[in-house]
């Protein structure tokens, strides 16, 4: 539930975070404009000061009016820039940021978002008329500009924005959505008057607004309250608004001065921030990264605040918003560490039984984040407590539901107090109050469910009332009492089980019936963990509920609702676990034909997972025909497909069915061949997918001349212009030649590739993998088909695709180059790659050494190794990384077969480790790393030791990457060598007097020490005794 | 910067959760303290080697075990008293 919530409401905040991203981007230079009823709060009563924040009003009439754009539009031109159904619903987008939403359909469930720009907008229309409005209403003669009396002072009553506000924006709402525009950008923050030149969003300023405009130089006259309180401030707005190293830095401020700055100062700005309606994700969250850190250093000054703090922390329990719920735990978490238990007991207490629903729903969570964080064992005396209350039955029913809450927010590790905690409960199943039995009920499912599959000892004592609260109850209590009995029938032995699942039952079929929409769920939900149990009998659940379960759950209504069609095929695949696929699948295979598209999905989806887990073994002649005759008319009849699930039916289907699809694959292959010429782009892709799903069964049926032909359309369909399409088109191209080889495909692999090698070039991704995969398939397989000239071609195409973002593409590409070196021969191929490490791109030179090692390792390493190693004879560092690089690479590839080349390359290594480029050296490092892993044990020890002498001077670099490889090869040669010799060389530095070279020193030794201290034993230098110690480790020296 | 920094805390931080490991401040008693009791378990970890100190020192293999494991509270001795003047500087 959590997750279907969340992931709506991420949505939404996706889009508000690009919202004001745009806003901010686009707000920064443009100027402020005049907003005459937004709450003055910031307009110095004195005089003068409103005037000076808006210059352009004091311009004369007669003077030009410069800035008649930035001042506004004139009055009668409100069209060009807001359209006349922008009632504000749509949240403004610039270009970039509706890309990066990816949709612009306006989101309806934003109201706080909705609520501010409609007063914006409205905002906009009502502002007051500037002087270039007046130049263009009156007369240029015979009025003149009166200067304001002295003591004038505009009117200041925010309520009045209020009461205008909204009825217009409501009739303004009313024309749906409009498209956002680019220019429809208003100004959301004001950086002329915050300090720092941090900008600030209008709602945020009666905040701040002590520190605002100006008025921090006033600061000698105040008192130091005063200035404390305005230090805080500004450190929150730092904090707040700011960028990320003056945040940091204010942060730090913060926390350090926590405790001078006491409580009451910190919590009286903070939470008040906290319940600003323009709050968003990430200011919350830097808010309670302040709240946890002032937290920690306050620890017990914060206890006479906890009330205070919870009052604005416990609404987020209950917040829409995800993370907002999360961060309010972490809070109140760290919150309870901070004050401890009882203050926090002693502050939530009157909560427990308030009358109102909310509070004391969300203390029970504040209750259980706080069980959470102090652990379980020091809150049950408290809850027992609370759950036996006389006084009232709200007290009872929030203890139950802290119970509940903290199996929901612990999980397993309730495990431990879960007899105690079901103790608790227990009595509320037979308490008086409907409401207690409920939360009862729930509160011993969620026990069951984070304690699955153990603990039914444990619930032995609820068994019974459960037992008779299902026969006695109706509606909510009832489905309370089923889902409990639901989740603890998992938990029982198989006979248990079994006896319980045929009691409930008999409930449950009753309530198949049912409308409402909340036992439904439950119901299918119950009847799926018991069918799911091992004790109930096949028979049983053939005869006794399945009849009764289709008649009622499968309609069409159930199709509709997301989780009801969920939740039902999940129960109706467990019911064909039980009793069998086919039978079900006979059930509801007519279906398949009903006109309501939605529900022959879920048909669909339901026999797709069937099949899937249970094969086609026990679907018979006749249901065949059905399920085919079905599947072919959902098929062709669906109008939209953006789950796959008919695709992916299909494709299931096909292959389980195996060689008995051999009599329908006509009828088939002529669907997907009317569909492969549809208008429609999405069809065609899906014709082309259907393909590559069943070749492998049109194999097994023998099907090669179909095969052979559906190959020949898809050739000629490969001028498609549609990427997705195209993509898919070769995948089925791929599949094919996979089934039926090379030498059999038609159209043949010499007329293909040509055909494909232009494709290589095309940039977008699906395409680019599926046809670097088909090409590469040829490589392996079919080299011989194709000129080697036409090999050296793809070749210079494949250097192209070693830029590409995709891992998996960059991989099929270094492949490829491998299958062709194999193919014709690595000469050329190798040519063509030495070539291409002397190219600037990076990226591109480290796919070109991988390629080579590549090749070095499908063609063995000495057709390489001659010409890789003279190229380190070019005097450019790309080129010599290059070769050392593919080194590295051949090395890891080659393993044990490198014992053949160590001496070959020894020289050139040698002279990498002593060049005077760094990155020479950490090549040739990370070389010796993959050289000596591979070398292990082979006899190599003598130029290892060679190497190591080389490698070893490098242990005073300082770069991070170089030591690093460094680290790496004495590694590997650890390995190859044994830590003795390591032992010996790291000896000398351990105790030297310089601090730098015993801590590199040390890093090494740790290194070996961690990794095989028990063979270093013997290699320890003999150390003399000393005074009263003794060094000497004498059973070493026992002859017998 | 940022990064050599972290390469190098998360490395140290790794070899730091190893008890036995060793750092740029450590004393020669420590270092030692260290080696002699990996030695000795070590000498308790491989039954041959138990067997061959037992028989050396004529003892049964539980006896020379049990002796072993005392000898990891201290094995070199006492640690070494501070001189003096060094205390003062502290």
């Amino acid at each position: 539930m959590d997750q279907e919530m969340t992931s709506e409401w991420d949505d939404s905040e996706i889009k508000k975070k690009n919202i004001t991203a745009a806003s901010s981007a686009t707000a920064a230079p443009t100027p402020r404009r005049n907003r005459w009823d937004e709450t003055p709060t910031n307009i110095k009563p004195a005089g003068g000061g409103a005037v000076e924040e808006t210059p352009k009003r004091r311009s004369r009439w007669d003077e030009t009016p410069v800035n008649v754009n930035s001042g506004g539009l004139p009055l009668g031109a409100v069209t060009p820039q807001y359209n006349m159904n922008n009632g504000g619903v749509t949240p403004r987008f610039d270009s970039m940021a509706a890309a990066a939403a990816g949709n612009m359909t306006p989101n309806f469930k934003n109201i706080d978002q909705q609520v501010m720009q409609i007063q914006k907008d409205i905002d906009e229309r009502n502002r007051p008329l500037t002087d270039e409005d007046l130049n263009a209403l009156l007369p240029s003669e015979g009025f003149e500009i009166l200067q304001p009396p002295a003591g004038y002072v505009p009117i200041m009553t925010p309520a009045r924005k209020l009461t205008q506000a909204t009825p217009m924006g409501v009739a303004g709402t009313s024309g749906g959505f409009s498209i956002a525009e680019e220019q429809r950008v208003t100004i959301d923050y004001d950086i002329t008057a915050a300090p720092d030149g941090i900008a600030i969003k209008p709602e945020d300023k009666v905040y701040f607004e002590k520190i605002l405009n100006g008025k921090e130089d006033e600061d000698d006259n105040l008192s130091p309250e005063e200035q404390k309180e305005r230090r805080i401030m500004k450190l929150l707005l730092r904090i707040k608004n700011g960028t990320p190293p003056m945040r940091k830095q204010a942060l730090r401020q913060l926390t350090d001065k926590a405790r001078e700055f006491g409580p009451s100062a910190l919590f009286n700005q903070i939470l008040p921030l906290f319940t600003s309606q323009s709050l968003e994700d990430q200011e919350r969250h830097l808010l309670v990264k302040v709240i946890d850190r002032i937290l920690y250093k306050l620890d017990d000054l914060v206890r006479p605040y906890v009330r205070k703090i919870l009052s604005v922390i416990e609404p987020f329990l209950i917040d829409q918003n995800f993370y907002a719920r999360v961060e309010a735990r972490e809070i109140i978490s760290n919150l309870s560490k901070a004050a401890g238990l009882a203050s926090m007991t002693a502050t939530m207490r009157p909560d427990i039984d308030s009358p109102e629903e909310d509070i004391r729903n969300t203390t029970a969570r504040a209750f259980a984040v706080v069980a959470s964080a102090l652990g379980i064992p020091s809150l049950l005396p408290f809850l027992k407590a609370v759950c036996k209350s006389k006084k009232s039955w709200q007290a009872r029913h929030t203890g139950i539901k802290i119970v509940q809450q903290i199996a929901i927010l612990m999980g397993c590790a309730i495990l431990p107090h879960l007899k105690n905690l079901v103790e608790i409960v227990e009595h509320g199943l037979t308490d008086d109050q409907p409401k207690v039995r409920t939360i009862t009920a729930l509160a011993i499912s969620a026990l069951a469910e984070a304690s699955t599959p153990y603990g039914i000892e444990s619930f032995d004592s609820v068994l019974k009332p459960l037992w008779y609260g299902i026969r006695q109850y109706r509606e909510k209590g009832l489905a309370a009492f089923l889902k409990a009995i639901g989740y603890i029938i998992p938990l029982m032995d198989a006979s248990y089980a079994s006896y319980y699942t045929k009691g409930v039952m008999e409930v449950l079929v009753k309530e198949f019936k049912t409308n409402e929409d909340e036992m439904k769920k439950i119901v299918l939900k119950v009847v799926k963990q018991c069918i799911s149990t091992e004790g109930v009998e096949p028979d049983y659940v053939r005869e006794d509920i399945v009849p009764e379960f289709f008649k009622q759950f499968w309609v069409r209504r159930m199709a509709l609702d997301k989780r009801n069609y969920k939740l039902l095929v999940d129960t109706t695949v467990e019911i064909a676990n039980k009793v069998g696929g086919g039978e079900i699948i006979a059930k509801i295979v007519d279906d398949l034909k009903d006109e309501s598209e939605p529900y022959r999905k879920m048909v669909m989806e339901a026999i797709e997972r069937i099949v899937s887990t249970l094969g086609a073994s026990d679907i018979n002649p006749r249901l065949e025909e059905q399920l085919i005759d079905g599947i072919l008319y959902s098929f062709q009849e669906q109008t939209s497909d953006e789950t796959n699930i008919m695709l992916t039916g299909f494709g299931t289907v096909v292959l389980a069915l195996g060689i008995r699809i051999k009599p329908y694959l006509p009828q088939i292959a002529g669907t997907i061949k009317w569909r492969l010429n549809n208008k429609s782009a999405k069809v065609r892709q899906q014709a082309a997918d259907l393909i590559s799903r069943i070749a492998i069964v049109m194999q097994e049926c023998g099907e090669e001349q179909l095969m052979s032909h559906l190959g020949q359309i898809l050739y000629e369909y490969l001028g498609e212009e549609y990427p997705e399409v195209l993509g898919s088109i070769l995948g089925a191209l791929k599949a094919i030649v996979n089934v039926i080889g090379m030498t059999k495909m038609t159209p043949p692999i010499k007329d293909l590739l040509p055909r494909l090698t232009p494709i290589l070039k095309n940039r977008h991704e699906k395409v680019q993998e599926n046809c670097i995969d088909l090409v590469g398939r040829i490589a392996d397989r079919g080299t011989d088909f194709v000129s080697e000239r036409e090999w050296m071609r793809i070749c210079f195409e494949l250097l192209d695709m070693l830029k590409a973002h995709k891992k998996g593409i960059r991989r099929a590409a270094v492949n490829t180059f491998g299958y062709i070196a194999k193919g014709i021969g690595p000469h050329d191929v190798l040519s063509t790659l030495l070539n291409n490490l002397k190219v600037q791109d990076r990226q591109n030179r480290v796919c070109t050494t991988v390629a080579i090692a590549i090749v070095a390792e499908t063609c063995a390493p000495f057709t390489v190794l001659p010409g890789l190693m003279n190229e380190y004879r070019i005097p450019e560092l790309n080129v010599q990384n290059g070769v050392l690089k593919s080194l590295s690479f051949l090395f890891e590839y080659i393993g044990e077969m490198g014992k053949d080349y160590i001496y070959a390359v020894t020289p050139l290594l040698e002279d990498a480790l002593m060049d005077r480029d760094a990155v020479h050296r950490q090549t040739a490092c990370s070389a010796v790393k993959h050289m000596s892993l591979g070398v292990l044990g082979l006899g190599c020890e003598d130029s290892l030791i060679h190497l190591l002498n080389y490698v070893w001077p490098n242990v005073f670099e300082t770069s991070p990457h170089v030591i690093n490889a460094f680290l790496e090869a004495v590694e590997g040669l650890r390995f190859a060598l044994g830590p003795t010799i390591v032992l010996q060389y790291t000896l000398q530095g351990l105790f030297h007097p310089s601090r730098k070279v015993r801590n590199i020193y040390w890093k090494v030794y740790n290194m070996l020490y961690i990794s095989s201290q028990d063979a270093m034993i013997p290699s320890y230098p003999r150390v003399l005794d000393e005074n009263e110690n003794t060094y000497q480790r004498y059973e070493l020296d026992y002859v017998i | 910067m940022s990064e050599r920094e972290s390469l190098n805390s998360q490395l140290e931080h790794l070899q730091l959760r190893h008890v036995g490991t060793g750092h740029a401040d450590i004393t020669k008693y420590e270092w030692l303290t260290n080696q002699h009791r990996d030695t000795l378990s070590s000498y308790i970890g491989h039954p041959t080697f138990l067997s061959m100190i037992s028989i050396t020192e004529n003892e049964s293999m539980g006896r020379v075990r049990y002796n072993l494991l005392q000898r990891m509270v201290n094995p070199c001795g006492p640690p070494p008293k501070v001189k003096d003047d060094m205390q003062l500087d502290d």
